[in-house]
């Protein structure tokens, strides 16, 4: 074997050897790797119970019911299987709106979701507004209701 | 276009609706980092020119020097 | 063998010096009209999003420079890894090039996305998959250039920084990846997607443009840098023309 094939093999073994550890370490903290729960995890007990996790879902349309007078705001979150009411107070993103995906972090208090912080998640698509109205025209404007 | 309606659309586009100052930050940062990656480049190599012509100058130096 | 003779040739200081002037000018003229004609497009041309509004306009900076981060790591590690395993200097010259490129755009990268996630997301910052992994990659590119400041001699800064960068190649795939494999705050690639571009060409078109714009920008920067880089490590080099 020449050196330089030595040194050729010594590097490949060294980047697989890498991998490898990484691919079981990802495995192995999968969990902690993942942003957030989504409602089907919630219902079937995936999430913690004790402890602060996050949920993730849609805001289902019509749920998002606002308290006179102040920031608290209640609303459904669902993965279109199972869904979770999530309770909040404070200010919300730009993207909040019905029908939007969001991500909200607290715990759960008798079935209720008790959120800290509510964060807005949108998808990769982008489009002008024109063609996102002719795309599905029942639909309400985008932040009309609230 | 008017002069007014120009102001007009100037000022619109420097507003963003309303993302201005997210956006033009963002945009500033990254012609800042082209700035300086083309002086710190263009840095780079002139020091290096520079100080490869002193290794040739003091190399011919020397080597007249050793000559009888 | 004839084949090999351009492999050999790379190698020659002198030859990639001369080779690395004339592409400096070759990238860079399409490289800034790219640049001025996308993100004019993508200022102006581009219509607002029906979402994120104008916000979206950030995608412009924030993408390309994402792109180019992982390309510069890329280059990066298979530049030290020929170096290592040929025990050619210029690639190791070229890998030390990079370096800096790579870790601004890195850098630009992380701050543009933190300043479109806060108005759209509601936060700078948040520890997920995609945001971590390009954190980690920024400081590749740190703990690279640190560990050949640390070295005195420059054939083992190259060795040692080489072995730092073919290992954390392992992260590039984990970054463009991490947005399916785990849930995540960010969103799916929108250019690099299965099922084609998820963008009227009224959008694309200029964001394509920024792309390429990035990447000749990286062109010419990375051959200015290479001069300078194989300038340093040559102890006399006659053939430097004393006017050039």
């Amino acid at each position: 074997m020449t050196p330089r094939r030595k040194r050729l093999y010594a590097l490949i073994a060294i980047v697989a050897g890498v991998a490898v550890s990484a691919a079981i370490a990802l495995k192995a903290f999968n969990n902690n790797m993942l942003y957030f729960y989504d409602p089907s995890q919630v219902a079937a007990g995936v999430a913690p119970l004790h402890k602060t996790f996050r949920v993730g879902g849609m805001v289902t349309k019509g749920s998002v019911v606002r308290a006179p007078g102040s920031l608290e705001v209640r609303f459904v979150v669902t993965d279109f299987q199972h869904s979770v009411t999530v309770s909040y107070s404070g200010l919300l993103p730009d993207l909040f709106r019905e029908g939007q995906g969001i991500i909200a972090h607290g715990h759960l208090k008798d079935g209720m979701f008790m959120a800290d912080e509510v964060l807005a998640k949108h998808d990769e698509k982008y489009m002008p507004p024109e063609v996102a109205k002719s795309l599905k025209p029942p639909v309400a404007r985008p932040g009309a209701g609230t | 276009m008017s002069l007014q309606s120009f102001i007009q659309f100037f000022v619109q586009f420097i507003h963003m609706g309303g993302y201005g100052p997210y956006i033009w930050t963002a945009y500033g940062l990254t012609a800042g980092v082209y700035l300086w990656n083309i002086l710190s480049a263009r840095r780079l190599h002139t020091s290096a020119v520079m100080r490869a012509r002193q290794r040739l100058i003091a190399s011919a130096e020397s080597q007249a020097l050793e000559r009888p | 063998m004839a084949t090999w003779v351009w492999f050999h040739k790379l190698a020659s200081p002198p030859h990639i010096y001369r080779i690395a002037g004339r592409l400096t000018l070759l990238f860079t003229v399409p490289g800034v009209l790219a640049l001025i004609v996308g993100l004019y497009g993508g200022l102006v041309t581009a219509p607002a999003d029906y979402q994120q509004g104008d916000s979206f306009r950030i995608i412009y900076v924030h993408a390309p420079a994402a792109w180019l981060s992982l390309l510069c790591y890329t280059a990066m590690a298979i530049a030290a890894a020929v170096g290592l395993v040929w025990r050619m200097k210029v690639a190791h010259a070229f890998a030390a090039a990079t370096a800096p490129i790579g870790a601004s755009f890195a850098l630009v990268c992380l701050v543009s996305g933190s300043l479109w996630g806060r108005p759209m997301w509601g936060t700078w910052w948040v520890w997920d998959a995609r945001l971590t992994s390009q954190l980690v990659l920024f400081f590749l590119y740190l703990g690279y250039m640190a560990l050949r400041h640390s070295f005195d001699d420059l054939s083992r800064a190259d060795r040692a920084s080489g072995v730092l960068a073919v290992i954390g190649l392992v992260n590039v795939p984990i970054i463009h990846y991490s947005v399916y494999w785990w849930s995540t705050l960010h969103q799916g690639s929108t250019v690099l997607r299965a099922g084609g571009p998820s963008m009227p060409p009224s959008m694309l078109v200029p964001l394509l443009l920024c792309f390429f714009a990035y990447t000749c920008c990286y062109g010419a920067l990375v051959c200015v840098r290479l001069r300078a880089e194989v300038l340093n490590r040559e102890r006399s080099p006659n053939w430097l023309s004393l006017n050039a």
